[in-house]
């Protein structure tokens, strides 16, 4: 086992973590090319949300597909968000495989839903119903698909917390303490949203200030922090002598 | 919520910070979204009073003070607990016990408010006001549970032959957490079951 946790070099963790910054640019920029700030209301009629997909089919097709694209450049960045979490123990432990699992999914929760609204905006003029329920099941991908970023961000709070700094060389934890806590907070943030199919006004609807605004905010301070925290973890493994020892394929 | 924490509590002179610091990133967080429950309440007192005024003459005022009550002697409990524990003194575990009982009682008063109502036909569909007394006093009790939780550990984190090299630090943070229970409840009855 101890070759295989030979870490990748620093310059290419160093990329794969900078990816999580191209998300937010790449994705925020498709969500905001595509009119979706602020959503359409769950509370508008089958005619006015095929008019919002008729009025704006070309930035709607813009915006999606940049979000479409925005969305796999997490797989480098959850990767290498794992490969620091595995120096928290010393080995690849279940929490970084819930880690992973949860990120290679949580890929396809930021993909699926550009995917619908570009089907919606596909043919304007179609059944002003069809377009409603692909809306509808659009943004139910977007913001009710909350349960694997929840999961995600309690696994990375246990194993922060679970940090002894026994295996960083330096004593210090590979992640701040702080970071699990946002996490938590992150997690229990997104939770009001679960909440958004019975409501079609208010604070917890679809576009509401806390299922959308405050999700949003949340979401990508989320992701920002963790580039940050993710690449401090690189750039410090690089400089301590296990990385070295590391290279030799022996582990702490 | 382990015994060993690993960041110290940071004496920065006088200004001590109750648990660790980041923690507080975790609770300023959660007042954040409290902050948008009783803005939305406000809110909807504004442009929806009369609906609000007589959906809240509904509310079980005496319940909702009982339960004031008990979360406030919880936290006294709370409070007397960190002193013992800070002293290693071994009655400390008893009085987080203490406060695990009054989290139960909160709750089981809840159960008879939620059961009332509901047979009342005051469910959570009737009324926006319905709609966010349920949601908002439901999330808190969540809380409540995530706290009780929190308390049972610090039973056996406040036990004087309890190592850890930070112990007082684990123990302050779920007490700044229960506290913050508290005070998030006492802003709930206020705006849900007081303002006029």
């Amino acid at each position: 086992m101890t070759t295989e946790l030979r870490a990748p070099s620093a310059p290419v963790q160093r990329a794969m973590a900078w990816c999580g910054v191209a998300f937010c640019v790449i994705y925020g920029a498709g969500i905001l090319i595509a009119g979706f700030i602020p959503p359409p209301s769950p509370d508008d009629n089958a005619t006015e949300i095929s008019q919002f997909f008729a009025d704006n089919t070309g930035r709607i097709r813009t915006g999606t597909l940049l979000m479409m694209l925005g969305g796999a450049t997490m797989i480098p960045f959850f990767a290498v968000l794992t490969m620091q979490m595995r120096r928290i123990q010393g080995r690849f432990d279940g929490l970084c495989l819930a880690q992973l699992l949860a990120g290679g999914i949580a890929v396809w929760v930021f993909t699926l839903p550009p995917i619908i609204f570009a089907v919606a905006a596909f043919r304007p003029g179609q059944d002003v119903n069809v377009t409603q329920a692909l809306n509808d099941l659009g943004w139910f991908l977007f913001v009710w698909n909350l349960g694997t970023v929840t999961c995600q961000a309690i696994v990375i709070a246990v194993a922060i917390f679970s940090d002894r700094a026994e295996h960083t060389g330096d004593g210090d934890p590979v992640f701040p303490r702080w970071v699990a806590y946002l996490n938590i907070w992150v997690a229990i943030g997104f939770l009001p949203g679960a909440l958004l199919t019975y409501f079609k006004t208010g604070i917890v609807a679809w576009d509401g200030l806390l299922a959308f605004w405050l999700a949003a905010v949340l979401f990508f301070t989320w992701i920002l922090v963790l580039f940050w925290a993710t690449l401090r973890a690189v750039n410090r493994e690089a400089r301590s002598p296990q990385a070295h020892a590391s290279k030799t394929g022996v582990p702490a | 919520m382990s015994a060993e924490v690993e960041a110290p509590p940071k004496d920065r002179g006088s200004g001590h910070v109750p648990g660790e610091p980041g923690l507080w990133v975790f609770l300023l967080g959660d007042m954040v979204v409290f902050g948008i429950f009783f803005g939305t309440i406000m809110v909807l007192r504004g442009t929806h009073t009369e609906e609000f005024v007589s959906s809240q003459e509904t509310l079980h005022l005496e319940w909702g003070v009982v339960n004031t009550i008990i979360l406030l002697t919880s936290s006294l409990f709370v409070v007397i607990g960190m002193h013992l524990a800070k002293e290693r003194n071994p009655k400390a575990p008893r009085f987080f016990l203490a406060a695990i009982v009054c989290g139960l009682m909160f709750a089981g008063v809840k159960a008879v408010e939620y059961t009332s109502l509901v047979q009342d036909d005051h469910t959570a569909s009737v009324n926006d006001f319905y709609t966010y007394y349920f949601m908002f006093t439901g999330i808190h009790l969540g809380h409540v549970v995530l706290g009780m939780g929190a308390l049972l550990a610090a039973t056996r984190i406040a036990r004087p032959t309890s190592t850890g090299t930070h112990r007082m630090a684990a123990l302050e943070g779920i007490a700044s957490f229960w506290h913050l229970v508290d005070l998030l409840w006492i802003m709930l009855f206020a705006t849900l079951y007081l303002v006029r």
